[in-house]
Formats: structure tokens, C-alpha cells, sequence
């Protein structure tokens, strides 16, 4: 052992580079990130660390080490259930295991552990993306709803403030209201999906424990938004001519720009398009998207 | 439609239309909180009904009884990082979820991806479905 008498700073972070090694503890104490802070061998481990009276240092530090890894596998669980069921859950342990080794828990919240898990999945994709639609896809979608919906849940919301009244429009015409821009609700996040995952994740969350997931649908576009309203998360699908106008006012564009890239997407004539649009801005509307208006 | 394609006029058009579809909308904002969603009767929902926010101080979660209640319980605790899973506490004590199935190397990608793709297979043969075969690398 370097020095007999470590300071706690070191001992703590030798503590947290041996309970979070892949390898587990004996992995752990021989690995660099260890060793770096703390020349220790196993078989010195007792000069640390005393052991118990049914358990050796190791064992007992062991206790710590498994805890950490099952306790961030359930919190990524919990943040997933649908991918979890869908995948089966020591299938999902398996990629969430290899996501915690690429991606370690570094926030002082576990809110966070799950940030980067549909990116990883998209990252380590067998196909690497290429070709047609297929299987990953659907799971790399699910992982994303699934996120996005803890984050509109946990993040900032409009409760108490208020959203867009016919007062704040005031008087204006369409030419005003044309250039004014829309200022979105600050929980408001769009969604575009290569399988329609929304209905998967309504029937595989009214799944009992112990019931198969549902099967998994055909793919196909789906575009959904996300909001929160007194403390409830809605899933809204749009279509895609609604997407690129939400998308494009909530980038802090005009309503005519907004209106412009939903006519991108419009493939009918402009009578149609024109009820479209008030339909689209009257949903939008009601479903509590628009927070105030900048003329 | 092109938009290079689109008049003044036609803008004013929407424009107008747009207007006229956010007033008939604000005003209907209100009735619709308090209409019952369909997504109300979903087990989901029931995490934004809680009040483990936080708000007022307040930990207790009202929503007891129900699927996503736990976890929403535990999650206000996983927001305290460290309520859970020191000191060998907890269901999961002494327990390496991962140990002895052979899932402890890394990377793991390749044989986990092989391993869903298995079961993706054995779901579509089940449910009588065509797929596809893997791509080439698959796995590897």
C-alpha cells in the first residue's frame, strides 16, 4: 500500500472507481483509475478496509459495487418501461449495462442517466442506419418518446402562468398576425418517428406486469408533440404539414414562415391548404401550444 | 406547394385563416382541461397528477394505487441520487444483476443487438409476419 494513511478525498474517490468498475471489485481495485489514486493490491484490501464478522473486505465492498449497478439499472428501467418491456428486461439490462460502461452516471442527478441511452442505440445499431426502415428503428423511437416524455414531465412548465388569451391578440389583422411571432410553451417538444410508436407506448403501458408486449406495428411516419398541462403529459399527433409549422415557429419564425414550410408539405390544392392552416393553429391553440405572441 | 409559388394575397389568405383558427382555439382552451382526455384514463398520466414535484415542499405522492405511481414515488427519490442503493439497502442488496449472465464484458453491443434480433425474429415468426434478413454485419 503507497501511503498508510490516505486522506478521505482519495479514499472516496478510490471508493467510487472501484464500486463503478465494469469488472466489479476485483477488476475495480487492480484497475488504473484505482491504482492511480491508490497503490493498493487485493490481498492489502484488509488494511483499508476491515472485514466483518461473516464477511471479507472484498465481499463487503462487493455489496456496494453490485448496488450501484442495479440501482442505475433500475432508474434507467423506470425512465424506460416500454423499451423494457419491449425488449424484455434482461435484454434491456444488457444494453442499458453497456450504455452505463459508455456513458457513466456523471450528473449529481439520475435524472440525467438516461440522456444519451436512444443515441447509444443508435450509435451501436447493427445496420449503422443504412438501408431500409427495419427493427431498430422502432426501438431507437420508443427509447426517444420515452425520454422526452420524463423530460417534459420533469422540466420547466407554463403552470400558473397563463396561456395565449384572445386579449393578447388584441386587435390585430392578418397582415399583423401574419409577421407576428408565436412564442411556443417552454414544454413543448416535437417528435418525428419512423414507426408510430405513440399507440405502442398507450398499449404497452395498459400491459399488467407479466403480460407480453404488444406487437410491434408496421413501420410508418408519425409525428407527434409534447406538452404538459397542469402537470399532465399529452401526446398531441400532428401531421406533417402541423410539424413543420410548430417546428418552424418554434425556431422563433413568423406566422407566414411558419405557414410557408407547412405549404412545403401541403400536396393538395389552397383550399384546402387554407383549412388546414385554421385548423392546424386551432388545435394548436386548444391543445395549449401557444404561451404569447410578439407583434 | 411551392412557396415561391404563393402571392401576398395568398399569404393573407392563410394568414387571415390562421387568425381566425387561434381565437376559435384560446377560446376553447379552457374547456379543454376540463374535458376528460382520453389520456386521462392512462396509466402515464397519472405521473403528472402527483405531487412528488415537489411543490410546497411537499414529497407525498397523491397518485398511490396505481402502475406508474411507484416508479414516479422512486423517481423524486433517484432525484436525490443517493436514497437508494448505498450501503448494500434495498431489494437489490448484494444482488449484481448482471453477473453470471455473461453480460459483464464490454463491449456488449454486438451480441446485445444479436440477442434482439433473435427475439425480433421469434415476435414476427409468432405473429405470422414476413421480415426481412439481418444486414451482413449484424452482430458482429
Amino acid at each position: 500500500m503507497s501511503d498508510p494513511n490516505p486522506d478521505l478525498n482519495t479514499v472516496q474517490r478510490w471508493f467510487q472507481a472501484v464500486i463503478s468498475h465494469p469488472d466489479g471489485v476485483a477488476g475495480g481495485i487492480d484497475a488504473e483509475a484505482a491504482q492511480a489514486l491508490m497503490k493498493l493490491r487485493r490481498s492489502e484490501l484488509e488494511r483499508l478496509i476491515r472485514r466483518s464478522k461473516n464477511l471479507s473486505a472484498e465481499e463487503r465492498l462487493g455489496i456496494y459495487a453490485n448496488a450501484y449497478y442495479a440501482r442505475l439499472l433500475e432508474c434507467l428501467r423506470e425512465s424506460f418501461p416500454v423499451l423494457c418491456k419491449a425488449l424484455g428486461r434482461e435484454l434491456f439490462d444488457e444494453f442499458a449495462f453497456d450504455y452505463l460502461q459508455r456513458f457513466p452516471s456523471t450528473s449529481y442527478t439520475l435524472s440525467r442517466l438516461g440522456d444519451r441511452f436512444a443515441d447509444f442505440l443508435e450509435e451501436t445499431r447493427p445496420d449503422k442506419g443504412e438501408g431500409t426502415v427495419g427493427w431498430p428503428d422502432f426501438l431507437i423511437d420508443v427509447a426517444r418518446l420515452e425520454w422526452l416524455i420524463e423530460q417534459v414531465f420533469d422540466g420547466p412548465g407554463v403552470e400558473g402562468q397563463g396561456l395565449l388569451t384572445a386579449e393578447m391578440l388584441g386587435r390585430m389583422d392578418a397582415a399583423t398576425f401574419g409577421g407576428a411571432r408565436i412564442v411556443p410553451v417552454v414544454c413543448l417538444r416535437l417528435l418525428a418517428f419512423k414507426y408510430p410508436v405513440n399507440a405502442y407506448y398507450t398499449a404497452a403501458r395498459r400491459t399488467k406486469e407479466g403480460e407480453e408486449a404488444p406487437e410491434m406495428p408496421e413501420a410508418g411516419a408519425q409525428y407527434l408533440a409534447l406538452t404538459r398541462r397542469e402537470f399532465v403529459v399529452r401526446r398531441i399527433e400532428l401531421s406533417a404539414g402541423q410539424h413543420a409549422l410548430l417546428e418552424t415557429l418554434m425556431a422563433g419564425r413568423t406566422v407566414n414562415e411558419a405557414i410557408a414550410a407547412a405549404a412545403e408539405r401541403w400536396t393538395g390544392d389552397e383550399a384546402g391548404f387554407a383549412a388546414a392552416v385554421r385548423e392546424w393553429f386551432r388545435d394548436g391553440a386548444a391543445a395549449g401550444f401557444f404561451w404569447r405572441i410578439e407583434a | 406547394m411551392k412557396p415561391s409559388d404563393l402571392s401576398r394575397r395568398d399569404f393573407s389568405k392563410f394568414a387571415a385563416a390562421a387568425l381566425g383558427g387561434v381565437l376559435i382555439g384560446v377560446a376553447n382552451v379552457a374547456s379543454a382541461a376540463d374535458e376528460e382526455s382520453p389520456l386521462l384514463k392512462e396509466p402515464h398520466v397519472c405521473c403528472g397528477l402527483n405531487t412528488c414535484k415537489g411543490t410546497n415542499g411537499d414529497k407525498k405522492n397523491d397518485c398511490a394505487g396505481t402502475g406508474h405511481c411507484a416508479s414516479a414515488k422512486k423517481h423524486s427519490c433517484k432525484g436525490e441520487n443517493d436514497c437508494k442503493g448505498q450501503g448494500g439497502c434495498g431489494e437489490h442488496a448484494g444482488e449484481n444483476s448482471c453477473k453470471g449472465k455473461g453480460a459483464c464484458n464490454v463491449p456488449l453491443s454486438a451480441d446485445t443487438w444479436k440477442k434482439a434480433r433473435k427475439n425480433y425474429e421469434a415476435a414476427m415468426t409468432k405473429a405470422k409476419k414476413k421480415f426481412g434478413a439481418a444486414p451482413a454485419d449484424c452482430g458482429k
